[in-house]
């Protein structure tokens, strides 16, 4: 690792996407990418779009630099064309569609039009240092630099696809060193992230946050409407391109994405959120997965066709579909499949901070390091905390531990798993990107057949038919689970190995809906979704040491080199950063035990916990 | 009862000049590109064989 504070003055780029959701900062110094943080994390405030503050002096301080040391800010999108974009939607909805513009109109005048300008004035205002110019980069060219340049290939097929950029909703770019050149795009408002968020929303859920639930949903129905999307929702060609018609969709107009006429083609009004789920939510669940999985496998075809490269990049919100990616893997027609572990928007600060230093003369040989590994680090790119720290808090706060050195951690944590116990574990540098990867995680058995119902309901204070995640050590990654290549972000899903699978059960074979949970499928229940499909997580001991002891050490007392790895926080709140948000949310729910660094804390030995109110009112659900 | 009568005031010619803009400039800057072309191509298109725009 660079050390910090010793830089050239011309080398350290930083990045930020803000304004729209998911702010977030990156620094880089085309050789490394040194930190690299979400806004919310720090704010508190889910998907937080606001100017990333506190990801910036993060940063800052991780690097040990000022912004006087910074030579070049890149800004995510360009603020203009994207502009230029809403005031063409808003003449081509006219003259529906004032609501929508009276109240985003102000906010576009005022800040988003020139985010450059604002931007400059906001790091101004942090007073960390002289702000260096700020160069816009295009949404999806940051998407594909995020997917590009870290990844571990010298030249690939890049693929993006999300909502909408500025007008770009799909794009396909060919790598090649340093080098991204575009190749294809689509255009909005013709997007599949817009047509999955409307069916996110139809089925009741928050759009931007809801979509990984109806993902989860989808095994529980059947795609009966599938033949029903591809007739009168979406064209979807031969080589991918596809076009929506937008009579179905409100979102041009207004701030809702369906109306009257998917309220007809689907039978009825949209589910209202946390209403109860009926076979229609389900089976439109399984629909709209399957028409999206085929959509992305032949745009990956054409990916292939255009560029002629054997292996694929991913980004863009779309590539959060984990099962849509695990489709492509199966399909084996790239010999790897690499996704940028912050897909969305927060991945397009550390895009365009790339892009920048690419274009400054970085040379990429440094960034992907020629040993077959990407240069993301893990994706452990936030803060971390030592144990002098911790102890502080833990001394200053009153509240009883036991040190032990990370050995004798590993194999405590991993008998109190074995035991049944849920397990907080904080270690290390907080990830980048939507999902926990064993630094800020809440870890159990995933043999208990009743774990899964128990952290939903006692712990993560969630919908009952999620599915849990494993992590599973990578060199038996392949006993457990059919993956077909390394998975070290949990986004690629793939099936329980034969080896662990349970014969059907004759008495439950005819359930249906969400009494298919109740069904033994696998020695592995806990994170076995009922299609027996996994979002797994292959953790190696050279991106995450203490988590791959840990895993480790659980084989040793079990057998068994897999444990459920779900985030730490509960539902509606961002995943916790420092030693305070773990305890709190340790103390608020039915984790059993605490690892904070080299400190283990036992719920039975705490004191009671208190405070005012009931703390779920203050966390809005998402 | 004063104070809401002047926060509707207040929002009205906050409103208001929107709504000009609105009427006069997006309104029918939206009805003539629609007569002449779609820019958003908003329905499908069955006959064509792709909707790709090659870089």
């Amino acid at each position: 690792m660079t050390p910090k504070g010793r830089f050239p003055v011309s080398d350290l780029i930083l990045g930020i996407s803000a304004y729209f959701h998911d702010s977030a900062a990156a620094l880089t110094d085309g050789d490394t990418i040194l930190a690299a943080a979400q806004e919310e994390r720090f704010t508190r405030r889910r998907h937080d779009a606001a100017f990333p503050a506190e990801a910036v002096r993060f940063c800052l301080r991780e690097a040990g630099v000022t912004l006087a040391d910074v030579s070049a800010v890149a800004y995510y999108e360009d603020p203009a064309l994207k502009f230029r974009r809403v005031l063409a939607t808003y003449a081509g909805a006219a003259p529906f569609g004032f609501g929508s513009f009276r109240a985003t109109l102000p906010g576009w005048l005022r800040h988003k039009r020139r985010a450059d300008r604002t931007v400059r004035a906001e790091l101004a205002a942090l007073g960390l240092g002289p702000v260096p110019g700020v160069r816009c980069r295009r949404h999806h060219e940051s998407h594909a630099a995020s997917a590009f340049f870290p990844s571990p290939y010298e030249s690939a097929a890049v693929l993006c696809v999300d909502g909408v950029g500025e007008w770009t909703t799909t794009s396909i770019w060919h790598g090649r060193g340093e080098r991204l050149e575009p190749r294809a795009e689509l255009r909005f408002p013709h997007s599949l992230g817009m047509l999955y968020s409307a069916f996110t929303y139809f089925c009741g859920f928050k759009v931007d946050s809801g979509e990984y639930k109806l993902m989860g949903l989808a095994p529980y129905g059947t795609p009966r409407y599938a033949d029903l999307i591809r007739d009168r929702l979406i064209d979807l060609k031969p080589d991918g391109s596809f076009r929506l018609d937008m009579r179905y969709f409100e979102y041009l107009r207004g701030r809702v994405m369906t109306g009257r006429g998917f309220d007809k083609l689907f039978g009825g009004p949209r589910r209202l959120p946390e209403g109860p789920l009926t076979e229609r939510e389900f089976d439109l669940a399984a629909s709209v997965q399957a028409v999206t999985e085929e959509a992305m496998s032949r745009l990956a075809r054409t990916s292939r066709r255009l560029t002629g490269e054997t292996r694929l990049c991913l980004a863009g919100g779309v590539a959060l579909n984990c099962v849509a990616n695990g489709r492509l893997v199966r399909e084996e027609l790239f010999d790897g499949v690499w996704v940028q572990p912050a897909a969305g928007d927060a991945g397009g600060a550390l895009g365009a901070a790339l892009a920048v230093a690419m274009d400054r003369g970085a040379e990429r040989t440094h960034l992907a390091r020629g040993d077959g590994r990407d240069a993301m680090r893990g994706a452990l790119l936030g803060p971390a905390y030592g144990d002098g720290e911790i102890q502080e808090y833990l001394d200053g706060a009153g509240i009883p531990y036991t040190r032990l050195d990370q050995g004798a951690l590993a194999e405590r944590a991993a008998k109190e798993l074995a035991r049944g116990k849920v397990v907080g574990w904080f270690q290390d540098r907080m990830e980048f990107g939507p999902r926990a990867l064993g630094a800020r995680s809440i870890l159990g058995d995933p043999r208990q057949p009743d774990m899964q119902s128990a952290m939903n309901l006692k712990i993560k204070f969630r919908e009952s038919f999620r599915p849990f995640a494993p992590a599973v050590l990578d060199s038996e990654a392949g006993d457990w689970f059919r993956l077909r290549q390394e998975s070290p972000y949990m986004l690629v899903v793939a099936e329980v190995a034969d080896a662990q699978r349970l014969p059907v059960d004759t008495a439950t074979a005819d359930a249906r809906g969400l009494d298919l949970l109740k069904v033994a499928r696998s020695t592995i229940p806990a994170v076995t979704h009922i299609d027996m499909s996994a979002r797994v997580q292959s953790v190696s001991e050279h991106a995450n040491p203490a988590f791959h002891r840990l895993l480790t050490a659980f084989r040793s007392e079990t057998g068994c080199p897999v444990l459920v790895n779900t985030s730490f926080n509960v539902r509606g709140e961002p995943i916790v950063r420092s030693p305070q948000e773990a305890y709190t949310c340790f103390m608020r729910t039915g984790i059993d035990v605490l690892v904070l660094g080299g400190f283990l804390l036992a719920k039975e030995e705490q004191p009671a916990w208190t405070e005012d109110g009931d703390w779920r009112d203050k966390i809005q659900l998402d | 009862m004063l104070r809401h009568l002047r926060i509707r005031f207040l929002r009205l010619l906050f409103l208001l000049p929107l709504l000009v803009l609105y009427a006069l400039a997006v309104v029918p800057a939206g009805l003539v590109a629609r007569l002449l072309h779609d820019p958003l191509h908003r329905r499908p298109d069955r006959r064509a064989t792709s909707y790709w725009t090659l870089a």
